[in-house]
C-alpha cells in the first residue's frame, strides 16, 4: 500500500512560481466537470497518467471515458496528471517537488494505481519521465511495498515490450470494464498485508491483464525472440488457497494452479484482448471535461461506432478494435443534444475510425441537424468516395476544406495495402467536392509502404497535379495540400514481418516526391524522418529496448512525437551505448517462423488471417470489409466470443 | 428597437489568475452560450458574439473588478425571459414592456449557474449603447502585489526611492521592436503595508488613452534601487478600477 504520503503541494506553493513556465493553466485544472474527491474518503486512489502535454491529454476521449467510469465509483477517486512541458520538469527539479495530480495536487508516488494511457510509441520516455519527477521508481522490480502499482493500457500496449520492465501490469483492449477489474483487484489486495508478488498475481487472474514481469523471454543466438515463457510463482499457502478459492472458471483454475506443482501459480501464456460487447450498452460520459485553457478543439465528442473493418493492410487500429459495434443513431443523438446544452460547445465530433461506415449515418446527421439547431457537426475521418463529400457538404464544411486520404498514388498500391477506393471513385469525389464549393482539399498519404516503387511515389504527385486540374477544369482554384508520413510497419498488421525502409531511402523518396509537387496551387507537407525510424524501432521492440529507453530519458529525451524536440543524436548514441542495433529492430523483414514479441499477447486477430492477408497484398489482391456482411475470417469474433453489432 | 447593452462585472479569481485574457473571454463566451443569453452576433462568414472586454489582465494577474460588455439582441430577450420565466410575465406584448428586473435577474442567474469556478458574476448593469468606448474612461488600476522575496522595510524604501525619481525609464521589448516607457509617470501611489508577510502593497498606476503599465514592470525596475525580486515570484492582483 502506498504508504509514502507525501503532501500535496499548496496551491500558495504553485502560485508563487507558475508565473515561470510556459501556459501554467496547464497544471492548474479548474475544469468544468472536474471531479475532486477527498482522497481521505475512498478506498482506492487512481492516477490517470497521459504521457503528454495537458491540451492532447484533453482532447483524448479514451481518457475521459476512464475518468467518468472511475469517478463514478463512490470507493474510487480518480485525478489526472499529464507530462509536464520541460520548463515545468525543470521547475519542478528545481523547487524539489514531486509531479503531482491536477485535481488535489497529490504527488504521484501518492496514489494507490497509476494507470498510463500510451498512444503512441514516441511518449514512452514521457512516461518514464513522470515516473521519476513523480517519485517512483523506474522499474518494477525496484518498487517496494510503499509504491504505486503502475499500470498502461492504449494501443501500445498491445505489443508493448520495450516497456515490459517499467510497467507492472498492461490492460489489453477496451478498459470501461477493465479498469473497474483492476480496482476490484487492487481494493481486495490492500489492507490485507500481503505482498506485491500476491497482487501481481492476483491481476494476472483478471481476464485481459498482463503482469510482463511473470513471464521470461528466451532469445537466439541470431537476437530473435526463442520463446517467452510463463515463470511459476512460489505463493505462501495462505495466498495460494485464498488467491485459488476466488478462481470459478475451472479451465483457469486447472492451467494456473496445476496439480503437479502444488504451491505454484503459472500465468496464462497468452493474454488475451478484452472487449466490450456492445457500444449501446457501454458508459457514457453525461459530464465531460471543459478545459479552461484553449483546448486543441473546442467541441464535444461523441463515439458513434467503435472498430473499424475496412481492412487496409497497414493499420494498427483496423485491427485492435475489432469488431465493429454501433450505437444507435437515437443514442447518439440524444447525448450529443445532451453535451452540446451542458457544454456550451456549438460543435460535436462524432468520433470513429471511419466516419462515413456508419450504418444510418445520413439518417443520424438529418436527426442531428434537427435535434440541435445551430450547432456544427463535424464527421473526422472521412473515406475517400462522392458519399462522403456529400456528408462533408451536408454538414456545411465547405469553408473548412476537405481531408481525404487516399493513402497510396497508385492503384497498384493502393490494392497492395487494401485501400479500397479506385481512382475514379476518387476523382467522383474530388469533382463533387469542387462542384461543392470545396476549394481547399487536403490529401494525406504514406510512403515506404511494401513493394513501393519510384513510379508508385511519383503516382502521388501525379494524382494531385490531375486533382488541381480537374478543378480548374471546373473553374474552381484549388489549393491542395499533399501530407505524407513514413510507413512504420506495425504489430498486429499484415504488415508487421515487413521492413521499414532505411531513411537514406526514405528522404530520397520525400525529395523524389517533392520535385512532382512543385507549383503553383500544391503544397507539400511530410513528417521527419528521424521519428518514422524511432518509431519503427519501439513500436516492433522487445523487452530489451527498455535499456535503450531508459538510457535516452535519462540523456534528456523528452517529447519525441513534437517535431523540433527529437533529439535523434541522443538515440543514436544510445543505441550504440547499450549494443542494442536498431536496424534490427526497424529494418529486417521477419521470418514468418519467427516468434514476434508480442506474440503472447492475444488480439483475437489469428496470425494465419494476418498472413493471408500479407500475401494478398503481395499478389495485389484486396480483401472485403466484413461490414457487408460477409465475414472474412480474421478471428477476433469467434476467438474473444463476440459479434460485429449494426444498429 | 435599440439593441441593449448589458455591462457585466466579474472577478478573474485566484484560481483562474493563470488564465490568459484570451481564455478568459473565451469562458465567458462559452459561458454565455450556455446560459443561452439572447446575444447579438456579428454578421459575415463566421457570425461571432457581439461582446466586449476591457483592460486585459496578462497571465498570473487576478483581478476583482472586471467589466465585459454584451450586446443583446432585442428580439432574443423577450425568448429567453419567456423561457426562464416561464409565464411570470405576461403574454402578448412581453418584448416591448419588459421590466429591467424582469431581465437582469434570469440573466444574471443563468450567467452565474453557467460560470467555472474561479470566473464569478458581481453585477449586471444596462448601459447606453453607445460607442465610445468604456475603456477610455478607466482612469486608473488600483493593485496588491505580495512578494515573499523582500522585507515589508526593503520594500518600502525602494519604492519611496522610486516614487522620488523625477522618470523610471524602461525598455519594454515587444516582438520585433522594443519601446521605451516612463514608469513613473504610471504610478499615482504605492503604499507598502507596513511589516507585512509576505510583503504587500498596494499600487495605483494610471490609464491613458488605454495604455497602462504593469505592476511587475515597475517591481522589475527596482532592481536599479537596490531590491531584486523575481517578478515571476510575485502575487499580483488587481483589485479595483476607477472610473471617470
Ligand atoms: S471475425 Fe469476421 S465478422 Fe468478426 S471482425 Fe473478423 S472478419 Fe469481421
Amino acid at each position: 500500500m502506498p504508504g509514502r504520503r507525501q503532501d500535496a503541494i499548496t496551491w500558495n506553493q504553485l502560485r508563487r512560481h507558475l508565473g515561470k513556465v510556459e501556459k501554467p493553466a496547464r497544471y492548474t485544472g479548474g475544469e468544468i466537470n472536474a471531479v475532486h474527491k477527498d482522497p481521505q474518503s475512498v478506498d482506492v486512489l487512481f492516477a490517470l497518467a497521459f504521457p503528454d502535454v495537458y491540451e492532447v491529454g484533453m482532447s483524448h476521449l479514451g481518457s475521459q471515458i476512464l475518468y467518468s467510469v472511475l469517478n463514478s465509483r463512490p470507493d474510487v477517486s480518480c485525478e489526472r496528471v499529464y507530462a509536464p512541458w520541460r520548463d515545468m520538469e525543470s521547475l519542478l527539479r528545481e523547487k524539489g517537488w514531486p509531479l503531482f495530480s491536477i485535481e488535489n495536487r497529490l504527488p504521484l508516488s501518492s496514489f494507490d494505481i497509476v494507470g498510463f494511457s500510451l498512444q503512441y510509441e514516441l511518449t514512452y520516455t514521457n512516461a518514464l519521465m513522470m515516473l521519476d519527477l513523480g517519485g517512483i521508481p523506474l522499474r518494477s522490480k525496484h518498487r517496494g511495498p510503499e509504491d504505486p502499482l503502475i499500470i498502461a493500457g492504449g494501443p501500445c500496449a498491445m505489443a508493448a515490450e520495450p516497456m515490459a520492465d517499467f510497467i507492472d501490469a498492461f490492460a489489453l483492449g477496451d478498459g470501461e470494464e477493465l479498469a473497474l477489474d483492476i480496482v476490484d483487484t487492487y481494493k481486495a489486495w490492500k489492507g490485507t498485508g500481503k505482498s506485491r508478488l500476491d497482487l501481481l498475481v492476483m491481476l494476472a487472474l483478471v481476464e485481459s491483464v498482463y503482469v510482463p514481469s511473470l513471464y521470461d523471454v528466451e532469445y537466439r543466438a541470431d537476437g530473435t525472440v526463442g520463446k517467452v515463457s510463463p515463470v511459476p510463482v512460489k505463493l505462501d499457502e495462505g495466498s495460494y488457497e485464498s488467491i485459488k478459492a476466488q478462481i470459478e472458471d475451472p479451465d483457469i483454475r486447472r492451467s494456473c494452479f496445476p496439480e503437479d506443482m502444488p504451491g505454484y501459480f503459472v500465468p496464462p501464456a497468452r493474454v488475451r484482448r478484452r472487449v466490450i460487447r456492445s457500444l449501446e450498452a457501454a458508459p457514457f460520459i453525461h459530464e465531460p471535461l471543459i478545459p479552461l485553457m484553449e483546448p486543441i478543439h473546442d467541441r464535444v465528442m461523441v463515439e458513434i461506432f467503435r472498430g473499424c473493418t475496412q481492412g487496409c493492410r497497414f493499420c494498427q487500429a483496423g485491427t485492435i478494435y475489432r469488431p465493429v459495434r454501433e450505437r444507435t443513431p437515437e443514442t447518439i443523438s440524444k447525448y450529443a443534444k445532451e453535451l452540446l446544452e451542458s457544454s456550451g460547445y456549438d460543435e460535436v465530433s462524432l468520433v470513429s475510425l471511419s466516419s462515413a461506415d456508419y450504418s444510418h449515418i445520413e439518417t443520424l446527421l438529418a436527426r442531428l441537424m434537427a435535434d440541435c439547431p445551430g450547432s456544427k457537426v463535424s464527421l473526422p475521418s472521412l473515406r475517400v468516395d462522392s458519399f462522403s463529400v456529400e456528408l462533408a457538404k451536408m454538414l456545411g464544411a465547405s469553408w473548412t476544406g476537405l481531408t481525404l486520404a487516399p493513402e497510396a498514388g497508385s492503384q497498384r498500391m493502393r490494392n497492395i495495402i487494401n485501400k479500397k477506393v479506385t481512382e475514379e471513385e476518387i476523382f467522383d469525389a474530388v469533382r463533387h467536392a469542387f462542384g461543392s464549393g470545396f476549394a481547399h482539399i487536403k490529401l494525406y498519404f504514406m510512403i515506404g509502404l511494401p513493394g513501393e516503387t519510384d513510379e508508385d511515389v511519383e503516382a502521388i504527385a501525379d494524382l494531385a497535379r490531375r486533382i488541381r486540374q480537374t478543378g480548374r477544369d471546373m473553374g474552381v482554384r484549388p489549393t491542395i495540400v499533399v501530407s505524407v508520413s513514413g510507413f512504420v510497419p506495425k504489430p498486429n498488421t499484415p504488415f508487421q514481418w515487413e521492413p521499414c525502409i532505411q531513411r537514406e531511402e526514405l528522404r530520397r523518396r520525400q525529395r523524389l516526391l517533392g520535385d512532382g509537387l512543385r507549383g503553383p496551387g500544391l503544397s507539400y507537407k511530410y513528417h521527419d524522418v528521424e521519428h518514422t525510424w524511432l518509431e519503427a524501432v519501439l513500436a516492433r521492440g522487445d523487452r530489451r529496448l527498455s535499456e535503450a529507453l531508459e538510457l535516452a530519458f535519462r540523456r534528456g529525451a523528452r517529447f519525441d512525437a513534437w517535431s523540433n524536440h527529437l533529439d535523434i543524436d541522443i538515440w543514436e548514441q544510445v543505441f550504440q551505448d547499450t549494443g542494442l542495433d536498431p536496424a534490427f529492430y526497424a529494418h529486417r523483414e521477419r521470418g514468418k517462423e519467427e516468434i514476434l514479441p508480442w506474440d503472447h499477447l492475444d488480439s483475437g486477430i489469428s496470425k494465419e488471417f494476418l498472413l493471408r492477408e500479407r500475401e494478398r497484398a503481395e499478389k495485389g489482391y484486396t480483401t472485403d470489409d466484413c461490414r457487408s456482411g460477409v465475414c472474412v475470417g480474421c478471428g477476433v469474433c469467434p476467438k474473444l466470443r463476440v459479434e460485429m453489432s449494426l444498429k | 428597437m435599440l439593441p441593449m447593452r448589458v455591462r457585466v462585472r466579474y472577478t478573474k479569481g485566484d484560481t483562474v489568475r493563470f488564465l490568459s485574457h484570451l481564455d478568459i473571454a473565451r469562458n465567458l463566451r462559452m459561458a454565455l452560450a450556455g446560459a443561452k443569453w439572447p446575444v447579438a452576433m456579428t454578421q459575415g462568414y463566421s457570425p461571432k458574439m457581439k461582446v466586449s472586454f476591457y483592460a486585459p489582465l496578462p497571465v498570473g494577474t487576478a483581478g476583482d473588478e472586471e467589466y465585459m460588455d454584451v450586446v443583446l439582441d432585442t428580439k432574443g430577450i423577450a425568448d429567453f425571459i419567456r423561457a426562464k420565466a416561464q409565464g411570470a410575465l405576461s403574454g402578448g406584448n412581453a418584448g416591448r414592456h419588459v421590466r429591467l428586473a424582469h431581465v437582469l435577474t434570469p440573466l444574471a442567474q443563468a450567467l452565474s449557474a453557467a460560470l467555472p469556478k474561479g470566473i464569478a458574476l458581481k453585477g449586471l448593469y444596462i448601459v447606453p449603447d453607445s460607442k465610445s468606448s468604456f475603456e477610455s474612461q478607466i482612469r486608473a488600476s488600483l493593485y496588491r502585489v505580495e512578494t515573499e522575496e523582500v522585507t515589508a522595510e526593503a520594500l518600502s524604501s525602494a519604492m519611496a526611492e522610486f516614487l522620488a525619481q523625477a522618470q523610471v525609464l524602461s525598455e519594454l521589448r515587444r516582438p520585433g521592436q522594443t519601446k521605451t516607457v516612463d514608469l513613473r509617470k504610471f504610478v499615482e501611489s504605492i503604499d507598502v503595508v507596513p511589516n507585512s508577510c509576505p510583503a504587500t502593497f498596494f499600487m495605483k498606476i494610471r490609464h491613458e488613452n488605454g495604455r497602462t503599465v504593469r505592476p511587475q514592470w515597475v517591481i522589475d525596475s527596482l532592481a536599479r534601487f537596490g531590491m531584486d525580486v523575481d517578478t515571476a515570484e510575485v502575487i499580483v492582483d488587481r483589485i479595483k478600477l476607477y472610473l471617470e
